[in-house]
C-alpha cells in the first residue's frame, strides 16, 4: 500500500497466468470467446495485448455478460451487480470475481481515485466553471468513492443498444482512434490484427469528452457542442452530448432530432471536423431545414460562439495556475477550440430518407 | 521623475512639483494649455493623473508642439530634433528638455529597453512564430538600440494632420479601453479634457487586442478583432488582406476596408472578423464588398480567413504553453482576448 495525496493506492496484486486462463474459460463457458489475448502493458499503460501479433485476436462478449452501467454498485469497496438487476446468477458471480481480480480491484479503483483526487485539488474557481459550463458535476461533487466508481465506469463503458454497459475483459483494452472497431450484433466483439497492444477505436469523441471520460488531453478531429438550451430567433434549440444517439442520413451519421417548427432537440451537434470541414454546418442546415426552422446559419454561429467563449473562458481561468491537471485542461481546451476551427463552408447532405 | 514615485520623500516631491510647474510654464509660453495634470505612477505604471480628481483636467497642445517622428533622431543616449527639421529653436529646445526630463530620459527609454530585452529572451521557435504569423519583426529583428528607439516612438506617437508625431504631455498618458479620445476642438490644437477619477488615459483607437499589444505592449480585451495579414483563395481568384486600420471607408455607419485590385487579385486594407457589439457586421461587410467586386465563394473565403486566424492564435498558445514569464503571460492574454473577439461573428447583415 502507498499513499498519494490522501488517496489510498493499492498495488495491483500479481495475477498468475492460470487465473487469467481460468477466467477466460469461465467467459467461454458463459458464451464468450477469446483468442490470442493476454493482459499486458502497452504505450497507454495496463491493457490487453496479443499473445502472438502474427495471428488475429478475437474477443467476443455475449449479451448475457454485458452489464448495464446503471446496474453496477459498489459495496465495501467491491464492485457488484445490484440485486434488482436481471443479470443471471452465474454471470453475476463471474462479473464480480472478474472485476475484483482483473479490473476494479486490480488497479482500476486506484486509477479512478487518483484522477478524481487530481480534479478535487483544482482551484475552486476552476472546479465551479467545470461544473457550470462543462457538466463535470458528477466527478467533482459528492462522495469521493462514488465519484471514483462513476469515473471508472464512464472510462470503460461501451455503448450497447440503448445504453452503456461494461463488457468484461473488453473493458481492459485501451482506446485509440486507430484501434479495432466494436462489432455489434447478437454480442459485442472485436477482432483483427494488432501490432502488440489491443486498442479499441473511439466512437464519436471530441477533446472535451475524451478528457471527461479518460482524464487525458488528446487531439480529436471533431468538436461537438457543449450541452445547451438556446433560445434564439429561430426558436428553442436543445443540444445534448449523446454522441451514440445517431441516425443515418444517406451515408452520413447525424444526430437524432426531436421536435419541429419552433423547437428542436439534437442528441449532439458537430461544430467542426478536421477531415470534413464542410460537414458541421451542412448537417445543421439540413436538420434545421427538415425541422422547418429558419435562420440555420445564424443559429449555428451563435452555438459556435457560445462554445468558443466557454473554452476561452476556461483558458483564462486556468491562467494563474500551474500543475499537471491544469496543463491537461489547458491542452484539452486548445484542442477543442482547434477542432472547432474546422468549419469552413457547408455541404449538402444527400437527400436519402433517414433511417 | 523619481519625485513623483510613491517612495519619494516630501522634499523630493516638492522639488518635482516645482520642476513640473516650470516645464508647464515653458509649455504654456509656446501656446499649450495644461490644467490639473501631473505625472504619477498609477496602476498601469508611469502615467498622467489629475492633480485634483474632483476637478476637470485640460490638455491642449498647439501644432507647433507636434513633433513629427521623421524629424526625431537619437544621438547616443539623447533624443532630439534633426538639424534638417523645420522646427523653431524654442520648440526644439523645449522638446529636448521635456523628453530628457519626463519622457525618453524620464523612464521611457528604460521601459522600451526592458520590453525589447524580454522579446530577445524568448526562445527562437516562438520568436519565429511572432515574426512569421504576427509581423512582430520590428520588436525582434535588428539592432537592440534601434528597436528600443523604434518601440518608444511607435508606442507614444499619434496620427494627426497626415503624419505621426510625439506630443508633449500626451505622450506620458497610458492607454486603456475606457481612455479619453483626443480631438481637435480648436483648429491647430490637439486636446483632451474631462474628469479622471484615477488615471488620465488615452483610448486605444481602432486597435484590436493584437494591435494594442503591437503598439503599446499591453494585453487588453477589445470588443472587435481584425484579421492578421494573409493571402487566401476566393472563388477562383486570390484575396489579400492587409492590416492597415487607417485605410478605410464608411458604409452604413460601419468602417469598411478599402478595396483595391492589384495584379488580378482583390486586396482589402483590413478585415474585421468579430465584433461583440455588432456580431453580424464582419461577415456582412465582407459579403457586401465581395459581391460588389464580383467575386464568388465569399462565404467559404470568410470562413477560411476566420479559421486561419483562430489557428494562428491557438498555435501561439501551444508554443507559449511550456514557457513562463511576464511577456509570456501577456502574450497568452492577448491570444485569449483575440480568440474571444473572433468568436463574435454571428450571421450576416446587409450594409
Amino acid at each position: 500500500m502507498r499513499r498519494n495525496a490522501g488517496v489510498v493506492m493499492e498495488q495491483a496484486s500479481p495475477r498468475p497466468a492460470s487465473h487469467w486462463q481460468e477466467m477466460l474459460d469461465a467467459l467461454c463457458a458463459l458464451g464468450g470467446a477469446a483468442q490470442n489475448i493476454a493482459p499486458g502493458k502497452g504505450a497507454f499503460g495496463r491493457g490487453l495485448v496479443a499473445v502472438n501479433p502474427a495471428e488475429p485476436v478475437l474477443l467476443r462478449i455475449p449479451q448475457n455478460l454485458l452489464v448495464p452501467v446503471n446496474d453496477i454498485e459498489c459495496t465495501d469497496g467491491r464492485i457488484g451487480i445490484a440485486p434488482s438487476s436481471t443479470v443471471g446468477e452465474s454471470e453475476r458471480r463471474f462479473f464480480e470475481a472478474y472485476e475484483e481480480t482483473f479490473s476494479w480491484g486490480a488497479g482500476g479503483r486506484s486509477e479512478s481515485s487518483v484522477l478524481v483526487g487530481s480534479l478535487d485539488r483544482l482551484p475552486a474557481q476552476v472546479r465551479e466553471l467545470l461544473i457550470a459550463d462543462f457538466g463535470f458535476g458528477d466527478v467533482l461533487e459528492g462522495d469521493i468513492a462514488s465519484r471514483a466508481l462513476t469515473q471508472f465506469l464512464r472510462s470503460r463503458a461501451a455503448f450497447w443498444r440503448q445504453g452503456f454497459v461494461i463488457a468484461p475483459v473488453l473493458e481492459l483494452a485501451n482506446r485509440s482512434p486507430e484501434g479495432l472497431r466494436y462489432e455489434r450484433g447478437t454480442h459485442l466483439q472485436i477482432q483483427g490484427y494488432v501490432r502488440n497492444e489491443i486498442l479499441i477505436r473511439y466512437g464519436n469523441e471530441d477533446a472535451c469528452s475524451t478528457f471527461f471520460r479518460f482524464g487525458i488531453a488528446e487531439r480529436q478531429p471533431a468538436a461537438f457542442s457543449l450541452s445547451m438550451n438556446l433560445r434564439c430567433d429561430a426558436g428553442e434549440i436543445v443540444i445534448r452530448r449523446n454522441f451514440n444517439d445517431a441516425v443515418m442520413h444517406g451515408r452520413e451519421r447525424v444526430p437524432r432530432t426531436h421536435g419541429h417548427g419552433r423547437a428542436l432537440e439534437l442528441s449532439y451537434l458537430m461544430l467542426g471536423h478536421g477531415k470534413s470541414p464542410r460537414m458541421a454546418r451542412g448537417i445543421f442546415r439540413t436538420l434545421m431545414g427538415e425541422a422547418g426552422m429558419n435562420d440555420a446559419d445564424e443559429t449555428f454561429d451563435q452555438i459556435v460562439r457560445i462554445n468558443i467563449l466557454k473554452f476561452v473562458n476556461l483558458l483564462k481561468s486556468l491562467e494563474p495556475y500551474e500543475g499537471e491537471m491544469i496543463a491537461k485542461l489547458r491542452k484539452m481546451a486548445r484542442y477543442q477550440l482547434e477542432a472547432m476551427t474546422w468549419c469552413v463552408g457547408s455541404r449538402q447532405l444527400s437527400a436519402a430518407a433517414r433511417q | 521623475m523619481t519625485g513623483f514615485s510613491e517612495n519619494a520623500s516630501a522634499a523630493e516631491h516638492a522639488t518635482a512639483i516645482a520642476e513640473w510647474e516650470s516645464m508647464l510654464d515653458a509649455f504654456r509660453a509656446l501656446g499649450g494649455e495644461a490644467n490639473n495634470v501631473l505625472p504619477r505612477h498609477g496602476p498601469w505604471g508611469r502615467g498622467l493623473v489629475s492633480k485634483d480628481p474632483a476637478k476637470p483636467f485640460v490638455l491642449r497642445i498647439p501644432a507647433n508642439l507636434f513633433f513629427r517622428v521623421h524629424d526625431i533622431e537619437f544621438a547616443r543616449d539623447a533624443i532630439r530634433i534633426g538639424d534638417a527639421a523645420r522646427v523653431a529653436r524654442n520648440e526644439r529646445n523645449f522638446f529636448e528638455q521635456y523628453q530628457e526630463k519626463y519622457s525618453w530620459g524620464g523612464g521611457g527609454k528604460g521601459e522600451a529597453e526592458r520590453l525589447v530585452s524580454m522579446f530577445d529572451a524568448l526562445p527562437a521557435g516562438l520568436r519565429a512564430i511572432l515574426c512569421a504569423d504576427f509581423a512582430m519583426q520590428d520588436l525582434l529583428e535588428g539592432d537592440h538600440a534601434e528597436r528600443t528607439q523604434r518601440w518608444f516612438l511607435k508606442s507614444r506617437a499619434i496620427n494627426w494632420q497626415g503624419g505621426r508625431g510625439l506630443v508633449p504631455l500626451l505622450d506620458l498618458a497610458n492607454r486603456g479601453g475606457d481612455g479619453f479620445s483626443w480631438s481637435s476642438d480648436q483648429p491647430g490644437f490637439i486636446a483632451i479634457e474631462g474628469h479622471a477619477a484615477d488615471e488620465i488615459r488615452l483610448n486605444l483607437g481602432a486597435n484590436d487586442s493584437v494591435g494594442v499589444f503591437r503598439r503599446f505592449g499591453i494585453a487588453v480585451a477589445r470588443p472587435h478583432a481584425f484579421s492578421l495579414p494573409m493571402t487566401t483563395k476566393i472563388g477562383t481568384g486570390e484575396l489579400a488582406i492587409e492590416r492597415n486600420l487607417s485605410a478605410k471607408a464608411e458604409r452604413g455607419g460601419f468602417d469598411v476596408p478599402e478595396v483595391r485590385y492589384v495584379s488580378g487579385r482583390i486586396v482589402l486594407s483590413q478585415l474585421m472578423l468579430g465584433n461583440a457589439s455588432f456580431p453580424r457586421a464582419p461577415r456582412g461587410i465582407f459579403d457586401t464588398l465581395m459581391r460588389e467586386s464580383g467575386a464568388t465563394g465569399a462565404a467559404d473565403s470568410f470562413d477560411r480567413v476566420l479559421q486561419l486566424n483562430r489557428r494562428k492564435f491557438l498555435d501561439l498558445l501551444e508554443a507559449l504553453e511550456p514557457l513562463q514569464g511576464e511577456l509570456i503571460a501577456t502574450l497568452r492574454s492577448v491570444a485569449h482576448f483575440q480568440l474571444e473577439a473572433l468568436a463574435h461573428c454571428v450571421g450576416t447583415r446587409a450594409l
